[in-house]
């Protein structure tokens, strides 16, 4: 029998090297322009406004709102199917609703979920809750759950 | 392929965001033979054999010999496609063809005739063959190939979303479908009735690879849902095949055995975001609404008077989002739209009803990537359809690759 492909990780020293590296220290950073304050995502290197190059990874809140979700039950891609079933997510970011963020939404009930509803940055191992990568990342969790376990 | 050439024609064709400015072509070009390969699943068949079943067919159907054709359309942006070499080679020819790899399938099924009429009229070429095969289904099961390759290769997806789950194209699609449910209260039925259509029309199709597969709305329902809210019936099949269809001038089209299809209109946009599909400023929509607009207006026509359409149709919701995007109801309201029998062949525009993918589209009659439904569209017009719609005389190809979009406007001659 073949040998299963490993998870898709990132390549953490890649073009999206300080959305990762962040990561790894909790934080969630895209890229902005300075001047205008235009995101730049996916990254372009030049912004999509003033056609500046002054661009830097911000530090953002980490707070959104669920903008659409998938609730895949069953892994097409191969490598993929130790997290399934999973929530694929699309997360708008507070700081701009024209940017949009691939996520994965993580201990939320699916049938809870509508477009719109607040989400929260949740850093964990990519592979959460099911496997072990190494790498840390940017899932999101409903900030609903997030409030009712503080409390 | 050749790789240079290959990448040559890539870059020469990478959608602009937003409508493109087309010469006008109404009335100039005319389809006068279509062929098929035969289709099926996964079957080990060759790339090359297919196509060139697809070709000879298409050659007979037009009454014309291979030395007769002097320019060739394909896919330069797919693998093992057509080439002026290997057409040459089989055929034992030697004389100058015109070639363009903005042909194939996809949105270029669509557009192949506008950059035919360049070449006609610049007489670099007079009888053109545009033709796409693929072999996706053998890959498939290889697990060599397949529409998510090129995903998996793309930098900011392998580093953005393939490690989040976000591959292949059935969740992008779910996602889609999801917003559209959201921003407009579509349902998971109204999707059925898309795939439940199809299906019919396959049944009455013999050369559709579900012709002995039926399908009713309790079927559809009763499947849960694998990426939820798509169900396995709402994604297209993935097949092995080859279509082609001959183009010349319109003014020589009565010189060829069949009744000739003029093509009335052509447009072509590119989605504003590319390939990076979660950041399309309109996400639960197609480039349809900026390619149709352009067709519709070079054709002198409205969605009013289309006779019969079909669009390709990679997922249910593609489907439903074309109807609306290419003008055939409001924006959001497809989904009450394809409710009950309003798509079947049998009702007609006028009772009421929008003759869709008479053939059963990819999601039933045979993944080749739209060519195929160009050809139905045809024998449509020529009244020779195996699902015939009564009286059809103008016909709508809508286009899509994901990244792009292109409207074909027909009519018969
Ligand atoms: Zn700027």
């Amino acid at each position: 029998m073949a040998e299963a492909k490993p998870f898709p990780l990132p390549d953490v020293d890649g073009p999206l090297a300080p959305l990762w590296q962040a990561a790894s220290q909790g934080e969630f950073r895209l890229p902005r322009c300075q001047p205008c304050g235009t995101f730049d995502w996916y990254p372009t290197g030049e912004c999509r406004a003033c056609h500046g190059s002054d661009i830097e990874w911000v530090a953002l809140s980490g707070r959104g709102t669920l903008f659409s979700w998938a609730v895949v039950k069953r892994a097409l891609h191969k490598p993929l199917a130790p997290i399934a079933p999973y929530v694929s997510a699309i997360v708008v970011i507070d700081e701009d609703r024209k940017t949009r963020f691939v996520t994965r939404l993580v201990d939320c009930d699916p049938e809870s979920l509508h477009a719109g509803m607040p989400v929260e940055v949740f850093f964990a191992d990519l592979g959460y809750p099911a496997v072990e990568t190494g790498v840390a990342a940017p899932l999101f969790t409903c900030r609903a759950t997030i409030e009712r376990d503080e409390t | 392929m050749d790789q240079n050439r290959c990448g040559r024609v890539q870059l020469a064709f990478v959608a602009q965001p937003g409508p493109a400015r087309l010469e006008n072509i109404k009335g100039k070009v005319a389809i006068v033979g279509v062929g098929e390969s035969e289709h099926s699943a996964a079957s080990g068949r060759d790339l090359d054999d297919m196509i060139f079943a697809a070709i000879d067919a298409a050659l007979v159907d037009a009454g014309l010999k291979p030395e007769q054709v002097d320019g060739l359309m394909f896919s330069g942006q797919s693998a093992g496609q057509m080439t002026v070499a290997r057409f040459r080679a089989h055929y034992g020819l030697n004389h100058d063809f015109w070639e363009s790899g903005a042909g194939g399938a996809f949105s270029f099924a669509a557009t192949a005739p506008h950059d035919a009429w360049a070449a006609i009229e610049s007489g670099k070429a007079s009888v053109i063959v545009n033709v796409h095969g693929t072999n996706w289904a053998s890959q498939n099961k290889a697990d060599e190939g397949g529409p998510a390759t090129a995903h998996l290769a793309e930098a900011m997806k392998a580093n953005a979303e393939v490690p989040f789950g976000f591959i292949p194209q059935p969740v992008y699609f779910a996602h889609v479908a999801r917003r559209h449910f959201e921003l407009y209260g579509t349902r998971p039925e109204q999707l059925g009735a898309i795939a439940v259509s199809s299906r019919r029309h396959a049944n009455g199709h013999p050369g559709a690879v579900m012709r002995d597969k039926t399908l009713t709305m309790e079927d559809y329902l009763a499947r849960e849902p694998f990426i939820d809210p798509l169900r396995i019936e709402d994604c297209c099949l993935i097949s092995d095949g080859a279509c082609a269809y001959v183009m010349t001038a319109a003014d020589r089209a009565k010189d060829f055995p069949r009744p000739p299809v003029i093509v009335e209109g052509v447009g072509y946009a590119g989605a504003i975001e590319g390939i990076h599909f979660a950041m399309e400023p309109e996400f639960a929509s197609t480039p349809h609404r900026m390619s149709a607009p352009g067709a519709f207006a070079m054709a002198d026509l409205s969605p009013g008077d289309v006779d019969v359409l079909a669009v390709y149709d990679p997922f249910t919701i593609v489907a439903l989002m074309a109807i609306e995007d290419l003008g055939f109801c409001p924006k959001g309201e497809a989904g009450r739209f394809v409710e009950g029998d309003r798509l079947w062949f049998d009702r007609g525009r006028a009772n009421g009803g929008l003759p869709f993918n008479t053939h059963g589209g990819m999601l039933s009659h045979a993944y080749l990537l739209g060519i195929n439904h160009v050809v139905e569209l045809v024998r449509q017009l020529r009244g020779e359809g195996a699902n015939q719609v009564a009286d059809a005389q103008v016909a709508v190809y809508g286009g899509f690759s994901g990244v792009d979009a292109g409207t074909l406007v027909m009519r018969r001659g």
